[in-house]
């Protein structure tokens, strides 16, 4: 059964107009199973004493960085980056403050009305990376990325 | 359901407080865009790069993270270092906000490759932002 899949902007509606690229359409969706954890990863606390509880604004910055990246059409290591380019699965990295926590996402290349764009999923979060390396923690995130069924319509 | 309201409203509070932040974020993030490209084009390690910015590879990799922001001595130096020019766009986003405005839920200005909003009116959206995203739980139960 395909995974149903929700905008970003449906998430966070003032996202909708905060960066668009015109060289290349790019849409960023978040798997409907995934909006709750999503968004309290994004309001959640570290690990660490230096990060206040209720403090968001670490989180949103990064996300905000994040995003502007993914909607770039482009891949930055620090923070969004390429983890298996055959598959086309990416991980969205939230590094400091007492956390390792990654977005891992899906690309795929869609057409629509209005042409040619893409679209990215952000469809498993991996929390507390240990190492730089990749383990089979994160292969199995990856594999597990891939195995779901996720297409341009839904 | 109230932890995802409260989640909300912090988002939305964290918004309206660090507006500039995120403004200098999403400058910040294009700049390191475009100077990642290059420096991947020419074969320049990031140990080089900070060399021409005059800061340490940890504080670059910051940078990269936006944890920092850069600042115009290291653009400066790598404008040196490297022999090229950072392009300055300033445009009136004013009168452009009060044409779109009507069709289009923030002003816009358009650069090379971007199109880059106004933040004073994504703040004003932002109540908004917090009942549609409160509504939006309610919603997605409904999946």
């Amino acid at each position: 059964m395909c995974e149903s899949t929700v905008r970003i902007e449906n998430i966070l509606p003032n996202f909708k107009n905060v960066f668009s690229n015109s060289k290349e359409r790019v849409e960023l969706f978040v798997r409907v199973s995934l909006v709750q954890d999503f968004l309290e990863l994004l309001g959640g606390k570290g690990d660490k004493k230096g990060y206040i509880e209720g403090d968001v604004s670490y989180r949103l910055s990064k996300f905000l960085a994040v995003y502007v990246v993914v909607m770039y059409g482009a891949y930055q290591d620090a923070l969004y980056r390429l983890e298996s380019s055959k598959e086309r699965v990416t991980a969205m990295k939230f590094m400091d403050k007492g956390f390792n926590d990654r977005l891992y996402c899906r690309e795929l290349q869609c057409r629509d009305g209005n042409g040619e764009y893409r679209k990215v999923i952000i469809s498993l979060i991996h929390r507390k990376k240990k190492t730089d390396s990749m383990s089979y923690k994160e292969k199995n995130a990856i594999e597990k990325v891939i195995s779901y069924e996720l297409d341009c319509e839904h | 359901m109230s932890s995802t309201v409260n989640i909300n409203e912090l988002l939305g509070k964290a918004i309206a407080k660090n507006i500039v932040r995120y403004e200098a974020i999403v400058m910040n993030t294009q700049l390191i865009i475009e100077i990642d490209e290059y420096r991947k084009k020419h074969g320049i390690t990031k140990k080089q790069l900070a060399e021409a910015a005059g800061v340490n590879p940890a504080y670059l990799s910051q940078v990269y993270n936006s944890n920092k922001l850069i600042n115009l001595s290291m653009l400066a130096g790598i404008s040196q270092k490297f022999n090229i020019r950072f392009g300055l766009d300033i445009q009136d986003i004013s009168k452009e906000s009060e044409i779109k405005l009507d069709h289009q839920s923030f002003p816009l200005y358009e650069t090379k490759k971007t199109k880059v909003y106004n933040f004073n009116e994504f703040t004003k959206e932002l109540s908004g932002t917090l009942k549609q995203c409160s509504d939006h739980k309610k919603v997605s139960n409904g999946y």
